[in-house]
């Protein structure tokens, strides 16, 4: 028997003591789903690199325990108005920072500290999920936000919701739990910012979870620019039925190592998922990025542009997996990766994968992994461009594809903004 | 007029059943059957080796039992029994031959079954220019002819069984032999490494084009046997082969193992090209019997400029696990992989190709076709890595997959590993059937429906039947229709 991890031997000796304090405690349903949670955990410990779906994000700087490390406190690069905003500080819900008031009638945005405390314990359902870091989740649970729409309601404009890292923080993990629910014919958008205002390191564990109703769709941007100390490892699984929409971009410029997981999983005909991101590092920083789209049922599609940018000693990782199951007819899936590496130093991986049981279907991916093209920057500084110049043009020009399937215009701004103030500090 | 009645041929043949499937009565010399280190010492003792070769094979079975299985790959079947495996199987000989016209006829039928053309005069007689063919034949654990090696010493080029090079070239063997796929390597390669029995051995010196195309048939015969053959070809600078490698089978109602390892060298300016027609027997429509197909094969491209090309065409055994790998360390070597995986049935293929680039401008090709039919599962698995020193290095990578009937299932799990700024690599898979309306118009031209799957199918795999060399790439064809029989309709 292998020895777990110091943090994880941390994580389960806290553990009989911290669920006395954890929100739902009185709740023997939520009880019994942490300790189920635990003992998953308990059997895994944290994935290390023997671990196909981890082979190339390796926790040992993570697993070993956080250290004292201390980050420059990133500053805005760019923002962004909208009239609702919620704000998680440190992991628990900041009422004194949020602005909830005049969400129209059908929405709900609460905490789901308080939803537990309530009694609203049906809220965590007790499946036994295998993986590691989800589990972890569900045993230390402490807050997060959860979202539940009504039938045909829409809303223009986008809520907001973020989760800062200030300081005077005692503890140095976050595990929030996201729960989101859009009702039938519902239209909504939602922004999650992942944010620091303090240098300390820390480790988020966001997990989401999210069902779309029939015909619901729901746009969901996450910016992940956490400090460059910081781990953070995301789970976001998205149920969608018959004809609902999930679109989800994913910018990622922060954090020491980073991975964001979305498993989408298809149950009705007529449904699309559509999964983009980009993702910009530099200096030591890890990102990775894995998608599992399952599609479990007939004539539905699903789509994926992921764009990366590496400078320095950063690593990329994109890892995509498409499975259609037995009898899921005319299914199209279509998934492309590109990394553009700017450092000799700078690597990626990718492992794009295709599992198809079904004959009528339609499925491809595409990966690309290089350079910055010699001809282009020639062709621009030959029209008179310096060579600095060419190079952001042809890198925004980049990520461009991938930044224009953002549906929402102010949050394509707002992105596209970040990505600028990314670019001019190279 | 010739190719009308060719393709009456053909066609004739796509209805044939798997046509090896026949069992030999050959009176067999056999080792007891399991597996221990006195069964390792017995093939040692029998194939007469130095002492330096039994502590190697020694080494990997001690290795081999701190070993666990693989189990990674997208295959399954039942738990392999190693000690329920004969590890030496060999057919009888009555003091040593002294032509051609001393071994067992049964034996010499089984060639002519096979379409092996093993007796040198038949050949020799044929028509100045004909196409000749060098063919080694390894039937169960023993070569049992080589053909050719006259014409072949005159250049200098050595081909002949491995246990032959063993004794005639130690130096050879002893410096190559492992120096690609290490005995620690991975399960089945050291399992190889402590029993394999006997496999072909290529030496084309310096400058040498191989004036011929050599050749080696694989056949398990004896029931319960294991093949472990391995394969060691070295290329000398600027020398040339091409080498063709088949394999069949009897039908059986019992799994038979076949762990085979393939090792190639090839030096500055230097050229191999490798081709495989994998026909062993697929086990029957409802999974039963059918050969474990579980190779290693790797080329080292050592020099600047040298070349491999990896072809094959695998259409036969129950499960295949084998992923043809190239290491481009010379600057300036080319990698590349044609494979055609065609499973029915209940068959299951997992099977690839590593491209490992550590050269500057190392380049390499990856086309890939996958056809799945039946209730098979096809998995095309493969990785792609460039090294920190592999600067302008390109890889270029098509998977196709083709899936015919609603139960049958084409995966594709591509690893690309980039650590040099300045390589390129494209990767692109996609998957797909035959539409109703190609088979259709097939159909509409008076084509069945079996010959319009066989004639859309081979269609898809064009790129990489052309990679062949004529002869193989005929009965490839054949080979593509008539492992989808029973597919359609």
């Amino acid at each position: 028997m292998n020895t777990l991890t110091p943090l994880a031997q941390d994580y389960l000796s806290r553990f009989d003591t911290a669920i006395g304090s954890l929100p739902g405690h009185q709740s023997s349903l939520v009880t019994t789903a942490r300790q189920t949670a635990r003992d998953i955990f308990a059997r895994q410990d944290f994935p290390n690199k023997r671990v196909e779906e981890w082979r190339f994000t390796n926790l040992a700087s993570l697993t070993k325990g956080i250290g004292d490390d201390i980050a420059e406190v990133p500053s805005a690069s760019a923002s962004i108005e909208t009239p609702h905003v919620m704000t998680f500080v440190n992991g628990r819900f900041d009422a004194g920072k949020s602005s909830l008031d005049g969400l129209p009638d059908g929405i709900r945005l609460t905490s789901l500290a308080a939803e537990l405390d309530a009694g609203n314990d049906s809220l965590i359902n007790n499946s036994a999920d295998h993986r590691a870091v989800v589990a972890l989740n569900t045993a230390f649970m402490e807050d997060g936000y959860v979202l539940d729409v009504a039938a045909n309601i829409t809303l223009d404009q986008p809520l907001r919701v973020r989760f800062v890292s200030a300081s005077g923080s005692v503890q140095n993990a976050r595990h929030m739990r996201n729960i989101i629910r859009l009702g039938d014919g519902s239209s909504l958008t939602l922004l999650e910012e992942h944010t620091a205002e303090d240098g300390h390191s820390y480790f988020a564990n966001p997990m989401t979870d999210i069902t779309l109703e029939d015909g619901a769709n729901f746009r969901h941007y996450k910016l992940q620019d956490e400090n460059l100390v910081a781990y953070h490892l995301a789970n976001t699984d998205c149920l969608l039925k018959d004809n609902a929409t999930y679109e989800n971009f994913s910018l990622a410029v922060g954090a020491k190592l980073s991975r964001n997981e979305l498993t989408t999983t298809i149950v009705g005909a007529g449904a699309t998922s559509i999964l983009n991101g980009a993702y910009l590092m530099r200096g030591q920083q890890h990102s990775d990025t894995t998608t599992v789209t399952n599609h479990l049922v007939p004539e539905n599609d699903s789509r994926q542009v992921y764009k990366g940018v590496l400078d320095d000693d950063s690593r990329g990782v994109f890892q995509g997996k498409i499975h259609i199951a037995e009898n899921a007819q005319q299914v199209s899936g279509d998934q492309l990766s590109k990394a553009l590496l700017l450092s000799d130093r700078a690597t990626m991986a990718c492992k794009p994968e295709l599992q198809i049981y079904a004959d009528d279907v339609k499925c491809s991916h595409g990966a690309t992994s290089g350079e910055l093209d010699e001809d282009a920057l020639f062709y621009l500084q030959s029209r008179g461009i310096d060579a600095v110049t060419a190079r952001k043009m042809l890198i925004e020009a980049f990520l461009a594809d991938a930044m224009d399937e953002i549906s929402d215009e102010a949050v394509k701004v707002y992105f596209s903004g970040i990505a600028t103030a990314w670019l001019q500090k190279a | 007029m010739a190719i009308a009645q060719e393709t009456v041929e053909q066609v004739a043949s796509v209805s044939e059943k798997y046509k090896y499937g026949f069992v030999s009565d050959i009176e067999a010399d056999t080792a007891p059957i399991g597996l221990s280190e006195d069964i390792v010492r017995f093939i040692s003792a029998k194939k007469e080796e130095p002492e330096w070769l039994l502590e190697w094979r020694l080494k990997a079975y001690r290795h081999w039992l701190t070993m666990e299985e693989p189990e990674w790959a997208s295959v399954h079947y039942p738990k392999i029994d190693f000690q329920d495996i004969y590890y030496y199987s060999a057919p009888k000989v009555k003091d040593k031959l002294k032509s051609l016209d001393e071994v067992d006829p049964e034996l010499l039928e089984v060639y002519k079954k096979l379409g092996i053309p093993l007796r040198e005069q038949e050949v020799l007689a044929g028509v100045e220019g004909a196409y000749n063919v060098a063919v080694d034949a390894v039937f169960d654990s023993v070569s049992v002819a080589t053909t050719f090696k006259a014409r072949l010493e005159e250049d200098g080029v050595i081909f002949c069984p491995i246990s032959e090079a063993v004794r005639d070239h130690p130096e050879l063997v002893k410096k190559y032999m492992g120096s690609v796929v290490p005995y620690t390597d991975n399960y089945y390669a050291t399992l190889n490494s402590a029993v394999f029995t006997d496999g072909s051995f290529c030496y084309i010196p310096k400058g040498v084009r191989c004036p011929m195309e050599l050749s080696t048939y694989f056949r398990i015969n004896a029931a319960q046997t294991g093949q472990f053959e391995r394969t060691l070809i070295i290329a000398e600078e600027g020398s040339y082969v091409s080498y063709l490698e088949g394999c069949t089978a009897p039908m059986r109602d019992e799994n038979q193992l076949h762990a085979a390892v393939v090792e190639l060298i090839i030096d500055k300016d230097a050229e191999i090209k490798y081709s495989t027609v994998q026909n062993w027997y697929p086990g029957d429509e409802n999974g039963i019997g059918g050969i474990f197909n579980f190779v290693t094969k790797r080329a080292a491209c050592r020099g600047e400029n040298s070349k491999v090309s990896w072809t094959q065409v695998e259409t036969g055994s129950a499960i295949t696990w084998k992923y043809p790998s190239c290491i481009l360390q010379g600057d300036n070597s080319v990698g590349e992989f044609y494979s055609i995986a065609i499973t029915n049935n209940m068959q299951q293929a997992d099977t690839g190709t590593k491209m490992i680039h550590l050269g500057k401008n190392t380049s390499s090709t990856i086309i890939s076709k996958g056809i799945s039919a039946g209730r098979a599962q096809n998995t095309y698995r493969g990785l792609v890595r460039m090294g920190r020193k592999a600067e302008n290095a390109r890889n270029h990578t098509v998977c196709d997959s083709l899936l015919i009937g609603d139960k049958c299932g084409a995966h594709t799990v591509p690893y690309i590993e980039n650590q040099s700024r300045t390589a390129k690599i494209e990767h692109e898979a996609t998957t797909s059937k035959v539409s109703e309306e190609q088979l259709f118009y097939c159909q509409q031209r008076g084509l069945t429906e079996e010959e319009s799957m066989a004639l859309i199918v081979n269609g898809f795999c064009k790129e990489v039947l052309q990679k062949l060399p004529m002869e193989f790439a005929v009965e490839a064809q054949k080979l593509v229709g008539i492992s989808l029989e029973g597919s359609v309709g």
